[in-house]
């Protein structure tokens, strides 16, 4: 993992995920964050966004993930960061089935 | 429907090919086929703008991904001064989409480690879906002409 970028501070991601999932609840569950190198080398956040049954149905989900998508790129100026953003969505019982230990709540 | 169109009718069809338990590979090949639906509307705009049609498919041939994602991540930070609101968010839309279809493609196509779920899959193919609409609102904005050179020329 590498550490947050000059303009992106961890504590100021901590704070817009923690706000993210108070003003989604109940269709995010939870989400995780990561600092990595992207497949080109490129740094990047990469969010692991837990959807709930609900909010995943197709009907509903482009809805969900633009408001979350939305909500943490004002939140974090991701646009304006060096840090280049990848969002991941799964739903509970997609986690349930494929038990990923990415996946699981801590 | 032109290829561009038909991929990402492909990538919707993949994505919800099993209606139950969707296999791996389907949901591997539509992120795949989302990404260069998104890469060819792309380079057939620019190649479009010119004039010989018979040295089209060799211009087109010069567009690298690489340099494409280069110029994309350009486009999603510039300021745009002056410009409509409504046409950078639109350019933002589709370059945003490019670089992360860009990275899932990658992921789906050579990471073995990876187990993806459809609500991912179908997350994905809607920024494909999003890349088209805006690309269609935008595409005779300077902005978005002015794109499509620096997908071919961006240093």
């Amino acid at each position: 993992m590498l550490t947050p970028s000059a303009v992106l501070r961890e504590s100021d991601i901590d704070k817009a995920v923690q706000e993210a999932v108070k003003e989604l609840t109940p269709d995010v569950q939870w989400i995780r964050h990561e600092i990595a190198l992207d497949w080109s080398g490129d740094r990047a956040i990469y969010f692991r966004v837990m959807l709930s049954n609900d909010a995943s149905r197709e009907a509903r989900l482009a809805k969900v993930t633009k408001r979350v998508e939305s909500f943490l790129s004002k939140k974090l100026n991701l646009d304006e960061s060096d840090l280049l953003s990848y969002f991941r969505y799964r739903s509970r019982s997609e986690q349930a089935v494929l038990k990923e230990p990415a996946w699981s709540k801590r | 429907m032109n290829l561009a169109e038909d991929l990402l009718e492909q990538a919707n069809h993949l994505a919800r090919r099993e209606k139950g338990k969707p296999k791996q590979a389907s949901l591997r090949r539509a992120v795949s086929t989302a990404y260069y639906a998104v890469f060819h509307l792309l380079v057939a705009e620019a190649v479009g703008n010119w004039k010989r049609s018979d040295q089209r498919a060799k211009l087109a041939r010069a567009f690298e991904h690489g340099r494409m994602k280069q110029a994309s991540i350009k486009t999603r930070s510039a300021k745009f001064d002056g410009e409509s609101a409504l046409a950078v968010a639109g350019l933002k839309t589709v370059a945003n989409a490019f670089i992360r279809l860009r990275e899932f493609r990658h992921e789906a196509d050579y990471d073995d480690s990876l187990r993806l779920a459809r609500t991912d899959v179908v997350s994905w193919i809607a920024l494909a879906s999003d890349a088209f609409a805006s690309w269609s609102a935008i595409r005779n904005e300077r902005i978005a002409q002015d794109y499509l050179l620096a997908l071919l020329i961006h240093r």
